[in-house]
């Protein structure tokens, strides 16, 4: 938004693309933790905005407000997904492990309540007004490829998507540690007699999905004004993008990811006025021509029925 | 027999208070009966959906907040009685629309997918110059009816007073009738229900509209009982009231909600008089009601009653 | 004219034949078992005869209309009354409400949403709860029913709907001796009374061959053979089905 754009038409339309893969990479930071959460638990976590909320704040106050050279951020962003979490596995303890077994809609009450009290740790501890991280100088320039300048930033934020999606598509398919998890979340009574220790499954796989999280928000603290309805608002872009991509699927996650952010950073460039509805356009479309998701195998959707 | 003398005689006492309160209540004490009222009336419409269809609704606010608008818009223009019947039916068409399309999910699914129409709205009532904005529609005029001036507050409560009574009165009528029955019994087991001979989705499909209708009438009485409409009335947070309003009366009852609506609103009330963090302490309460009593306030009272009987 | 019809109906699931071109005639009025080894595509041709697993190919006409497409929810208002192989209650209601609920739906009227449910309902109810033994329990609520009493339940729900085919899938599965003992009964005196035509899948076969007026084997997605009882115990292909593959 706002940058110097290059002369020619064809430049123009390659900055959207530029910037909006950017914001594919964080959507689907937040979102694969939420999927991989759903995968194995079967819990959809209302909540996982407010640790994304979370690991926002904690960057900022690590920060303590300054503009930190590149590496010091990306140690405070590591540590800030650290913090957060910690504070997931506290919760998946305290309170999760008493929703597993409740109906489906008590689940979603009860990570709806958590949502609300993290909305409100975030006003009482950092109050309601925004709060603004500012960028790593390092982070500010342009690096030119070719024809196209993208900006350091954008980059930095590739190559951590890159990271993330074969880091998971390694652990899960490839570790032991995989092997048990696709295990519970094909069958937990199953796995759990074949000697997994499912519970350890869970907690390892939720305090996956929050770090995942909490690095999201610690990314996304340079680029936005941070208040306390972050959780909600980009829970909601998550929920759109598993939709989109079909629930408890990685690379369908990946992909839908991918796809809202060029879809919003074209239609700020081209529609400034329809940029702040991308997110419904696109969940709207996919509803109406293809319910189970780009990626959902026919009918992962409706499995959920009951 | 004795529950129905009881409910006779519950009704007349209701019906008493609400002639006696404009003489015995200041201002703001009317005022917070009105939202009481409202917030029953909202509760009740969203319990039929959750806790009676098993339909996990997460964007009644967008229903409520239409038939705010709505007021908002045209209240110049529109007697009360009548504007409050079109902003209905405003929030039924948009039930049936968003239904029509969202019920093509079920389960989580579908509460995702109600969330970010809820929030939609929202985001379009920011951007909407004529919706006016962060700052919403001030100045909604009462107006009058039978040449009476709504203008006042003893006036203005018994319109609000009697539209809700009807209200509740029809939504006890869709409860206790074949449909609402049938509901409850698609709730615990749609494939049952699909091969006793129910079209499920249509039957969903009713029941989001009915509470889209009365979610709308609930916030058309918003508008006029605040005298302004702002985004807040489409924001998240107004979806997730009523649902934390039904689980504090007991969703599994008709009733429960309304006891619920009245305890919400009282604390709520003083809370957030008391911090800006209020919505910590409503996420608390709400947390213990799913987890500690899940059948809320009313399922203690038949506990007792049980107790007490056998 | 036959109850039901089934020609040449085929269900693929991927490169898989549940229904491998499979015809059946189930005459008005009468009370027919199926039977065949696990796989044989029992399950699948109840599921696709209620409308729930749609046909790849081939026609499911009842009392002469083609229902091959239909919803199930509109072929169970023209007659197909199904029980599932593990009884589908609703387990939150008691008896009673489960019952009414079934004559609600019966009634199509259901779509009434300005009138409360009648007393006129709820004498109709009682009357049914008392026909099929089951008014002592009528207060409980269904989660809490025996296999025995839930199964009882499940059919007394489907007579509501005044179903002219009753499928039955698997309908002593789980039960103790003495609950099959009183279900066999149940569905006999139930037949004999009403001459509804039932269409039932069984592994016991000591239920089976009490029951059944006749009985068709099935292999494979197909039908093997049909016939009275005691033809179909002394056919040596279906005994080698039972005994070669257990």
């Amino acid at each position: 938004m706002g940058r110097d754009t290059g002369r020619e038409g064809e430049v123009d339309l390659l900055l959207p693309f530029v910037d909006g893969l950017g914001q594919g990479v964080l959507l689907f930071l937040i979102a694969s933790g939420l999927t991989l959460v759903y995968g194995v638990m079967r819990v959809l976590n209302f909540s996982h905005g407010g640790f994304f909320m979370l690991g926002a704040y904690v960057t900022f106050t690590l920060a303590r407000g300054h503009a930190l050279p590149a590496v010091m951020l990306v140690g405070v962003v590591v540590l800030a997904g650290m913090a957060t979490a910690a504070a997931g596995a506290l919760t998946e303890r305290l309170l999760f492990r008493r929703l597993y077994p409740l109906p489906e809609i008590s689940s979603l009450l009860g990570t709806f309540a958590l949502l609300l009290i993290f909305e409100g740790i975030g006003r009482l501890l950092w109050g309601i007004a925004p709060l603004s991280q500012p960028q790593s100088p390092a982070f500010l320039g342009l690096i030119r490829l070719g024809p196209v300048a993208i900006p350091s930033y954008d980059l930095f934020l590739y190559a951590v998507g890159i990271l993330v999606v074969v880091g998971l598509e390694w652990l899960v398919e490839k570790t032991e540690f995989g092997r048990m998890v696709r295990a519970t979340a094909a069958d937990r009574a199953t796995a759990a007699l074949l000697g997994i220790d499912v519970n350890a499954v869970f907690l390892a796989m939720f305090c996956l999905g929050i770090f995942l999280a909490g690095i999201g928000g610690g990314l996304v603290a340079p680029l936005v004004g941070l208040t306390p309805d972050l959780a909600v608002s980009f829970i909601i872009q998550s929920f759109a993008v598993v939709i989109v991509g079909g629930l408890g699927s990685i690379r369908g996650t990946l992909l839908a990811a991918l796809l809202f952010g060029l879809l919003n950073a074209y239609l700020v460039a081209l529609r400034p006025g329809l940029a702040d509805f991308s997110l419904y356009i696109g969940m709207g479309l996919i509803l109406l021509f293809r319910p189970q998701g780009l990626m959902g195998r026919s009918g992962s959707l409706g499995e959920l029925a009951k | 027999m004795r529950a129905r003398a009881l409910a006779t005689l519950a009704l007349a006492a209701a019906i008493v208070a609400a002639l006696l309160l404009p003489r015995l209540a200041s201002g703001a004490q009317l005022f917070f009966w009105e939202t009481v009222l409202v917030q029953m009336l909202y509760a009740l419409s969203v319990n039929l959906l959750i806790g009676h269809a098993g339909i996990p609704s997460f964007g009644q606010a967008a229903f409520f907040g239409v038939g705010a608008y709505a007021v908002g818009l045209a209240s110049a223009l529109v007697p009360p009685p009548l504007l409050l019947l079109a902003a209905m039916l405003l929030a039924a068409l948009l039930a049936l629309a968003v239904g029509a399309v969202a019920l093509r999910t079920h389960g989580i699914a579908f509460a995702m997918v109600t969330l970010a129409v809820g929030q939609a709205l929202y985001t379009a009532s920011l951007h909407i110059p004529a919706l006016g904005g962060d700052n919403g529609l001030a100045g909604i005029d009462r107006g009058s009816l039978f040449a009476i001036g709504l203008g006042g507050a003893a006036a203005f409560w018994y319109l609000c007073a009697a539209c809700v009574g009807l209200g509740i009165l029809a939504l006890w009528t869709v409860h206790a009738s074949p449909f609402g029955n049938l509901l409850r019994a698609l709730r615990d087991d749609p494939l049952r229900t699909r091969f006793l001979g129910i079209d499920v989705r249509a039957y969903r499909l009713g029941a989001f509209v009915v509470a889209g209708a009365f979610g709308g009438l609930a916030g058309g009485l918003f508008a006029y009982a605040n005298q302004i409409v702002t985004p807040d009335a489409l924001a998240w947070v107004r979806s997730g009231d009523p649902i934390i309003m039904a689980l504090i009366g007991g969703m599994s009852t008709f009733w429960g909600p309304m006891l619920g609506a009245f305890v919400y609103v009282w604390v709520t009330h003083a809370f957030s008089e008391l911090t800006p963090a209020w919505i910590l302490y409503v996420g608390i309460v709400f947390l213990f009601f799913v987890i500690v009593l899940p059948k809320g306030l009313l399922s203690l009272l038949s506990v007792r009653r049980q107790r007490s009987g056998s | 004219m036959s109850a039901l019809h089934v020609s040449d109906l085929v269900v693929r699931y991927g490169a898989n034949r549940a229904l491998d071109g499979l015809s059946l005639e189930v005459e008005s009025g009468e009370l027919r078992a199926v039977i065949g080894p696990n796989g044989a595509g029992k399950s699948t041709l109840f599921a696709t005869i209620a409308g729930e697993t749609p046909a790849s190919q081939g026609r499911v006409e009842l009392d002469g209309t083609d229902i091959t497409r239909w919803a199930p929810h509109l072929r169970v208002r023209r007659g197909v009354a199904r029980a599932f192989q593990v009884s589908r209650i609703f387990p939150s209601l008691t008896v009673r409400e489960n019952v009414l609920a079934a004559q609600l739906c019966a009634q199509g009227g259901s779509r009434v949403c300005w009138r409360t449910v009648l007393g006129a309902e709820h004498a109709r109810s009682e009357a049914a709860l008392a026909e099929l033994g089951l008014a002592h329990l009528a207060a409980r609520r269904g989660e809490t029913l025996s296999q025995g009493d839930r199964k009882r339940l499940e059919i007394a729900m489907a007579l509501q709907l005044e179903a002219r085919l009753l499928l039955l899938d698997e309908p002593t599965a789980g039960m103790s001796p003495r609950e099959t003992a009183q279900t066999v009964a149940l569905i006999r005196s139930l037949w004999e009374r009403t001459r509804i035509t039932i269409l039932l899948t069984e592994h016991d076969m000591s239920v089976v061959f009490s029951l059944a007026q006749r009985i068709t084997v099935m292999q494979r997605g197909r039908v093997l053979c049909t016939g009275a009882p005691e033809e179909v115990r002394g056919r040596h292909d279906v005994r080698e089905i039972y005994l070669g593959r257990g």
